[in-house]
């Protein structure tokens, strides 16, 4: 039908690209009907420094975007990420979904996040969020009390908040 | 003043002091155009202190140095050589009411805005009653030892508080316009609130006299000490037509240990003015700091309301509106720090762009190397209209402390057709279900105003929205 | 308040076509009703039974104005006196003041806008009586207590944050207070427990609230007979591939409830 665009970046990927500062990654929604989906996961370790942009522009009708990005820091990594989803007046009824989310492992990390939203059509739709937070004390309680160790305990959150975004992912369903 | 009313006060009550009413020295008129010059004269015709004048000038040296902001809407047009940037209060001419645009008019017609008002408000007639009041407020206030004050009073009276303070929140080099500010500075408040002093009334900017109280580059100090709490109220949902197309204002606000402070901003000014507003305020340990502003009028608006959470346990919360139509820009939103342990920042933002409006939130939020336990949670939401409506929402977030909670969400909307095919079954007509669409989406920051604004802004948000 | 005439209003439907928007295929419009027909007068009770898919839905929203039905042919009409009055290209308000009212199967949210606020301005709005806000908050009091409803529903946004049932009970709440003659009921009885169920049914039948002339139309679209059995029905259509297939009375419930559906298609 139409061509949908889809880009995983794993965490040794992201070790290869964003690690020095590198184009923006732009995708043009410029058919109607198009999809693009974006998934980043970020594994932040010793004194890395993620520094990377994603530009999505939407200027045909009916088309969606999901840019998500999961970023875990350890030690004294940082992770420095602008996002930007562009609706254009030619996009009628499109959708977009931006979001990142950090999960802090130190006492070290720095995150800087910039999901920006551009919308200029009365028909469309947007949403986008911002996470940034240590591991919840509930969660990590619940599984320690099933008797795994509290570092088996939190790789395991962590492993599960990198992935959390793929059940979203509409291109990786087909 | 105008002329003929300064006159008639005058004979009523002859002992009756205005804090920043100059003497007339000679008859001369300050031309158009800024230069250092100019900048000295008006310090002059203050009488103020040499400190305040050399502070003028190293300001004015500064705005003339910097270059217009890189971000948001374009100030090109601005002619910075025509206007006057200082009017004594005599020479001020009134506005020709042939001279108001005629949707002020309307607005006030329909808005049941009373003669009088409507003169004052438009800057057509005086403003006599609301000098009453003010007058009568500002001495049940001095008994509790709360200082309320024209900003050019408070110089004066009140010198080394201000020294103390002026400056220190909003310093010139801040940006072009606080430079601006400091150059050319007249007219605004200067409040104390003495320690442990609750001032139940809201105070309000339009109690002060008209001609400062509307002027272009308003300065507000606001000094609440430790304990204390106020709320302060400035501007009014009735369109204010001002000739002047540049206001440039300043506010500053320090809230002590233990105290609490709320500004609240209704600003409709006519679609001519550029308002360019720095609002900042530093909140201490365990204080709380509340931005309360609505933004309807003016051609662009670029206001960022900040509040640096300085002193452990402190709270910050900024409330927002705005609506952009007809082209014009309301780009606003807000600035939190968070520089000490356990604070806290709340920010809901709720913008409505029609017709060719852009109504965008800019935000910054930001927590030190040395904040612990920052906790923020930030709600942004765009309703578009229609067509060539726009909204941008632009939040930055940079976070060095590492045990930060921190969640911020954004969503831009149009008008659900369901919504709007539910409210019109129900047998309400479609403009009028719109505009009851945009007033639930804008509940949640309307409902926060004192009564009578909420009411007003309300009615006001239905026929912006027809 | 009072009707003009004291012959009853009748809503005549004739030969409606109405076409949707394909969802899989934007450029094409699908035809789900193909040619219905029906009468209803006021004080008569007829309920609409048939398969999902098969229109029922389509045909409420089309009769309400929801503008994504798009209606290619055919007519619907109010008869009263004699006078008759097209609705095909009047909008929701225009029909909802000529006395239609609908309970949607899943009434949206509106948050911000609370319930009070919303009846409050339709009724200025009406401008038919008089009422002050003291007045207008015991009617709707005594609504909402009728129905089982907290008071506070009131202040809260439209819809928000209630359950299924409550939210179904609250269109009956709103249906009370506006007083229409065409009620149009779509799957009324969908998540409804018994005991909400007989609350909605007696409050649809309170005799209180036809202090007008007639008691008004009622078109019931359902795909359970349950409901039926607590309001029954004059009449009883099968509606199938858009169109009515059988018509009957009461007993024709029974029937289906026993067999199904697809028996009856097969006849």
């Amino acid at each position: 039908m139409t061509n949908n665009f889809s880009l995983i970046i794993t965490p040794e990927e992201a070790k290869k690209l964003f690690l020095k500062k590198t184009e923006p990654i732009i995708v043009n929604l410029d058919k109607p009907d198009m999809l693009a989906e974006i998934l980043v996961m970020i594994k932040g370790e010793k004194e890395e420094k993620y520094d990377f942009e994603i530009k999505v522009i939407h200027s045909a009708p009916h088309t969606k975007s999901r840019i998500y990005v999961r970023s875990i820091l350890e030690n004294s990594s940082s992770v420095n990420f602008a996002g930007t989803a562009r609706i254009n007046e030619t996009a009628d009824f499109s959708e977009t979904d931006l979001s990142h989310h950090t999960l802090l492992l130190s006492e070290n990390s720095k995150t800087n996040t910039l999901p920006a939203m551009e919308i200029i059509s009365n028909t469309s739709k947007g949403n986008h969020a911002a996470t940034i937070g240590r591991i919840d004390k509930e969660i990590l309680f619940y599984i320690e009390s099933r008797g795994i160790d509290e570092t088996q305990a939190k790789k395991l959150i962590a492993e599960n908040f990198l992935k959390a975004d793929i059940s979203k992912l509409e291109t990786l369903k087909k | 003043m105008h002329n003929d009313s300064t006159k008639k006060i005058n004979t009523l009550f002859t002992n009756y002091k205005y804090g920043f009413r100059t003497e007339t020295k000679s008859s001369f008129i300050i031309p158009k155009g800024l230069s250092e010059k100019i900048v000295r004269q008006i310090s002059k015709i203050k009488e103020e202190p040499k400190w305040m004048t050399d502070y003028r000038v190293k300001a004015y040296k500064e705005f003339v140095k910097r270059p217009l902001p890189d971000f948001g809407p374009s100030l090109k047009e601005i002619d910075f050589d025509d206007m006057h940037y200082y009017i004594r209060p005599q020479d001020k001419t009134k506005n020709k009411w042939e001279d108001v645009p005629s949707e002020i008019k309307e607005t006030f017609d329909r808005l049941g805005i009373p003669e009088h008002e409507k003169k004052s408000l438009s800057g057509t007639g005086a403003q006599f009653e609301s000098e009453m009041i003010y007058h009568s407020i500002k001495e049940s206030l001095s008994k509790k030892g709360v200082i309320f004050d024209s900003i050019d009073s408070g110089l004066k009276n009140h010198p080394e508080i201000f020294k103390e303070y002026f400056g220190t929140i909003v310093p010139y080099n801040d940006n072009k316009f606080s430079a601006l500010n400091s150059a050319v500075w007249s007219g605004g408040s200067f409040i104390y609130i003495p320690k442990n002093t609750y001032v139940e009334l809201p105070l309000q900017a339009y109690f002060r006299i008209n001609t400062e109280s509307m002027g272009q580059f308003e300065r507000t100090l606001i000094i609440a000490d430790e304990g204390s709490f106020l709320h302060y109220i400035e501007g009014c949902t009735a369109p204010i037509y001002s000739k002047d197309s540049l206001h440039a204002a300043v506010v500053e606000i320090i809230v002590k240990k233990n105290a609490h402070v709320q500004y609240t901003t209704v600003q409709n000014w006519s679609t001519n003015v550029y308002n360019l507003v720095t609002k900042r305020a530093y909140a201490y340990e365990n204080a709380e700091m509340i931005w309360l502003d609505c933004n309807v009028g003016s051609k662009i608006t670029m206001k960022y309301p900040s509040i640096y959470l300085l002193g452990d346990n402190a709270k910050g919360e900024i409330k927002s509106l705005a609506m952009a139509k007809d082209h014009q820009c309301q780009d606003t939103g807000g600035k939190i720090i968070h520089a000490a342990k356990n604070t806290t920042s709340k920010i809901i933002a709720k913008s409505i762009s029609k017709d060719h409006g852009n109504a965008s939130y800019r935000g910054l939020l930001k927590a030190t190397k040395s904040a612990r336990g920052t906790f923020n949670y930030s709600k942004c939401d765009a309703l578009i209209l229609n067509k060539d409506a726009r909204s941008d929402t632009i939040p930055k977030i940079s976070i060095d402390d590492p045990t930060a909670s921190i969640a911020h969400e954004a969503s831009i909307f149009k008008i659900d057709d369901s919504q709007l095919f539910y409210l019109m079954s129900r047998g309400l007509p479609q403009d009028t279900a719109v505009s009851e669409i945009v007033n639930g989406f804008a509940s949640p920051i309307v409902s926060e105003l004192p009564m009578e604004y909420a009411i007003e802004l309300k009615r006001l948000l239905e026929i912006e929205t027809e | 308040m009072t009707t003009k005439s004291s012959k009853k209003s009748s809503l005549i439907i004739k030969n409606l076509h109405v076409k949707i928007e394909d969802q899989t295929n934007r450029k094409e419009k699908k035809e789900i009703l193909k040619g219905l027909d029906l009468e209803v007068k006021e004080g008569e009770i007829h309920a609409i039974m048939g398969p999902n898919g098969s229109g029922k839905s389509t045909l409420l929203n089309a009769l309400m104005g929801h503008p994504k039905y798009e209606i290619s042919d055919g007519t619907i009409q109010i008869e009263t006196d004699g006078k008759i009055k097209k609705l095909n290209d009047l909008k929701a308000d225009e029909r909802a003041n000529l006395g239609l009212f609908m309970a949607f199967q899943h009434p949206i949210e509106i948050p911000g806008l609370s319930f009070l606020h919303m009846l409050r301005t339709i009724k200025n709005l009406k401008n038919t009586e008089k009422q002050s806000l003291e007045e207008l908050l015991e009617e709707l009091k005594t609504e909402l207590k009728k129905l089982k409803i907290d008071e506070k529903a009131l202040e809260r946004g439209i819809n928000e944050g209630f359950s299924g049932g409550e939210k179904k009970k609250l269109e009956i709440f709103q249906m009370k207070i506006l007083k229409p003659k065409f009620i149009l009921l779509d799957e009324i009885d969908s998540g409804l427990d018994i005991d909400s169920l007989k609350i909605v049914a007696e409050n649809i039948k309170d005799p209180a609230w036809w202090g007008k002339k007639h008691s008004p139309a009622i078109i019931i679209v359902t795909h359970y007979a349950r409901i039926l059995k607590f309001i029954k029905p004059h009449k009883v259509h099968i509606l199938s591939h858009g169109k009515i297939i059988k018509s009957g009375g009461k007993a024709l419930a029974q029937i289906l409830e026993k067999s199904g559906y697809t028996e009856i298609n097969e006849e």
